[in-house]
């Protein structure tokens, strides 16, 4: 037992000393949950920085009004003055310079004949209002959007107020999946970075304990000892564990008092999974040895499933546009599994597979690498 | 110069038998433009909206028919439809009791779930003006500005990815590749040949941005012709962002050779380094998402200005001065640094 402990140890001081794993399973996981949580989470309060203009070629009061309302919004946008053009024209092809160019995301253009011919939109001719924008680029498609909604209110308005609207609509939103209350955009995607943290450790370090440590001769040394290759492994086994373990704790630590993160780990459901995802990450370190003949071998192999297994899994988004094939690929990846069923063990959300399947699909690939890894991974020399 | 050739002839035997190196630099790159662009680069599906309706259904799908991006799914009553948004078998859910317009939206998609509950307040108010028997007073018409037809992020995000492979490229081709030599003790051996430093700094350079070059050049055919982006490229000014990027890189690489104390931390400072640039320069998060001091910091490193610029070459947006002047001055940075820090990166250790 005492020299599983010291291999532990060793496991752990290494990932400390050496600068890649320094920093990319311990300081980047920290990095990536600070940047995500703090990028997305004011996408999703709505703060964004959007710079808008509005040209407003109405002289008719309704024309002002809204230029007004768009001025006084509280929400994401900026209105900022166009300059250059002295003729209506001239306005016009300064404001479609500036979204061209990129000095404004959107320009909205009221009309001539705005007030005058808002009302005639009963009849069935409405009255045409052009929003300039960038397609495709987010910024500028998320300002045109909100101009639009604006104006479309507005119309909406105008005519409740001449008394036309009979009936009021009246939406309401009822959230579904999870449990009920808000999730946050930090607890969405803090189980995905600890998920992340917990593969990239097994898909990298495993492949270091195993392959490389055998390529330079460092396992030789410690197999010339009374250690058995058994204890190297459950050594690194361990270290492996207490590293996971550390990281959870640290990555937690940040969502609660940085992001203020809600989540109750220490559930069984929560428990159970996480394990799962700890034995997962190992099995697949061990799979990429078992089929790796080199270190760099090996180091490729882990790269090349690396960010596809991760984004495809849903670590960071809900993944649910994606064309048939990677769909497939999605099904059997073991990551989409673990965080859906780690998701919704949390109360995040609801899966869409059934929970037999989140569990069953992870014990299939820890199940078939362990028999594979058995075969293929002789710790001993090669004769 | 036989001495430069040869070992740009060395870098490149080592490089090609190297497949770790192989694949980091090429392969990689390449397999996340296939991953993005079955992400973002196919064609825009419809919202697939599941409906409950209880009263008024005709003038419901009447008003819905105004909107052609959804297409609805009608489910028996609330409960199975509730179902089929949490396990997110359509995007998101309308109950009508044709007075009241309920919204189901599923909980964990917070970034889809404004989107969803803007097109159910168009909706509802399509429907209050259908129920009084009037048409939509205002008619919006979204007008595209920009240089070329753009379709979706996607067109934004392969100039970026092209833009990245090169400074990643130059970066590591000094901070991860010399160094390594340095460190290796490799160096030491080399310069106490007659092989002058200069031609050691500039055969592994060339080779290293030879290889940045390849991949951007395979990113871009990629996107074009597996999944149809077109661009509208300018060629020299191309040429440009791409020969700034290689330049300024390498410079880049040689400043943080030199910063690093201690053996291998070169290369975590390149790689810090590369993933700052590409978190925040926009080539992935697009850049009115990032807070107000990571937009300073992105602002302040050259990926930003080095993806608008190769954006502008590729007909994508509006090139402009201040990107151009950027570009120009990273590019002489680089040169100048790796002019004057060379010498004491090529050192023994």
């Amino acid at each position: 037992m005492k020299a599983v402990f010291a291999f532990a140890l060793a496991f752990l001081r290494t990932s400390l000393r050496e600068g890649n794993s320094l920093f990319w399973l311990w300081v980047f996981p920290l990095l990536l949950l600070a940047l995500m949580a703090s990028i997305f989470g004011r996408v999703e309060r709505g703060e964004l920085n959007l710079k808008v203009s509005v040209v407003n070629l109405d002289q008719g009061p309704l024309g002002l009004e809204l230029q007004r309302i768009l001025a006084e919004s509280s929400l994401s946008l900026r209105l900022v003055p166009i300059a250059g053009g002295e003729s209506p024209q001239g306005i016009l092809n300064a404001a479609r310079q500036a979204v061209a160019e990129g000095h404004v995301h959107a320009v909205l253009v009221i009309p001539f004949d705005f007030s005058a011919s808002l009302f005639q939109g009963v009849e069935g001719k409405p009255a045409r209002v052009e929003i300039f924008y960038r397609r495709g680029e987010a910024g500028s498609s998320a300002a045109a959007s909100v101009l639009a909604e604006y104006v479309a209110e507005f119309g909406r308005v105008a005519l409740a107020r001449a008394g036309l609207v009979k009936q009021s609509v009246d939406s309401t939103v009822e959230m579904v999946g999870g449990e009920a209350r808000t999730v946050e955009y930090a607890e969405f995607v803090l189980p995905g970075v600890i998920l992340m943290a917990f593969f990239v450790t097994g898909i990298f370090s495993i492949p270091s304990t195993v392959v490389y440590a055998k390529e330079v001769g460092i396992l030789r040394r410690y197999l010339a000892t009374p250690a058995s290759g058994g204890q190297y492994l459950l050594g690194a086994a361990l270290g492996m564990a207490l590293m996971n373990a550390a990281q959870v704790l640290s990555l937690w630590t940040l969502g609660r008092f940085v992001f203020g993160a809600h989540l109750t780990l220490l559930r069984f459901e929560s428990l159970a999974f996480l394990l799962l995802s700890f034995a997962t990450s190992m099995a697949l370190g061990f799979l990429i040895s078992a089929l790796s003949r080199t270190y760099q071998g090996a180091i490729a192999l882990a790269n090349l499933l690396n960010l596809p297994l991760q984004f495809l899994g849903g670590l960071y988004f809900p993944m649910t546009f994606l064309p048939q094939a990677l769909r497939i690929l999605m099904a059997v990846n073991p990551l989409t599994h673990l965080a859906e069923g780690w998701r919704a063990a949390l109360g995040l959300s609801s899966s869409s597979f059934p929970l037999w399947a989140n569990l069953l699909v992870p014990c299939l690939w820890v199940l078939g690498s362990a028999t594979l890894a058995a075969q293929r991974i002789k710790l001993g020399e090669e004769r | 110069m036989n001495t430069f050739l040869a070992i740009f002839r060395a870098q490149g035997r080592i490089f090609l038998r190297n497949p770790l190196d192989i694949f980091v630099t090429v392969v990689l790159p390449l397999a996340l433009v296939l991953l993005f662009g079955f992400i973002w680069g196919g064609t825009e599906r419809p919202l697939r909206v599941g409906a409950v309706l209880a009263g008024e259904g005709e003038v419901f799908l009447f008003a819905l028919s105004e909107f052609p991006e959804m297409a609805p799914k009608i489910y028996p009553d609330k409960r199975t439809l509730a179902e089929a948004v949490a396990k997110r078998e359509v995007d998101f859910g309308l109950v009508w009791n044709g007075t009241e317009l309920l919204v189901l939206l599923e909980r964990s998609r917070i970034q889809d779930n404004s989107t969803f509950e803007g097109k159910a307040r168009a909706l509802a108010r399509a429907l209050e003006f259908r129920l009084a028997g009037l048409a939509a007073p205002l008619a919006v018409a979204k007008v595209h500005v920009g240089k070329l037809s753009a379709s979706n992020w996607f067109h934004y995000i392969v100039p970026g990815l092209m833009a990245m492979s090169i400074l990643q490229a130059g970066v590591f081709a000094v901070a991860g590749r010399i160094a390594g030599m340095r460190e290796r003790g490799i160096l030491r051996r080399m310069l106490v040949t007659p092989i002058p430093g200069w031609a050691i700094l500039s055969g592994v350079g060339l080779l290293r941005m030879l290889v940045g070059f390849f991949s951007a050049v395979a990113t871009f055919f990629l996107a074009r012709f597996v999944f149809n982006v077109a661009f509208s490229v300018d060629g020299l000014l191309l040429l440009f962002y791409a020969l700034a990027a290689g330049v300024g890189a390498m410079g880049l690489g040689a400043a943080v050779s030199l910063l690093a104390k201690r053996p291998g931390s070169a290369n975590i400072l390149g790689m810090i380094l590369v993933q700052m640039m590409l978190f925040l320069s926009g080539i992935y998060i697009p850049f009115e998402f990032l807070p107000a001091g990571l937009r300073f910091l992105g602002q302040i490193l050259p990926a930003y200005y080095l993806a608008q610029g190769f954006r502008a070459a590729l007909g994508v947006i509006e090139g402009n001065l201040v990107t151009l002047l950027a570009a120009l001055g990273f590019g002489l940075f680089g040169l100048m640094a790796f002019l004057g820090f060379g010498r004491l990166v090529v050192r023994p250790e």
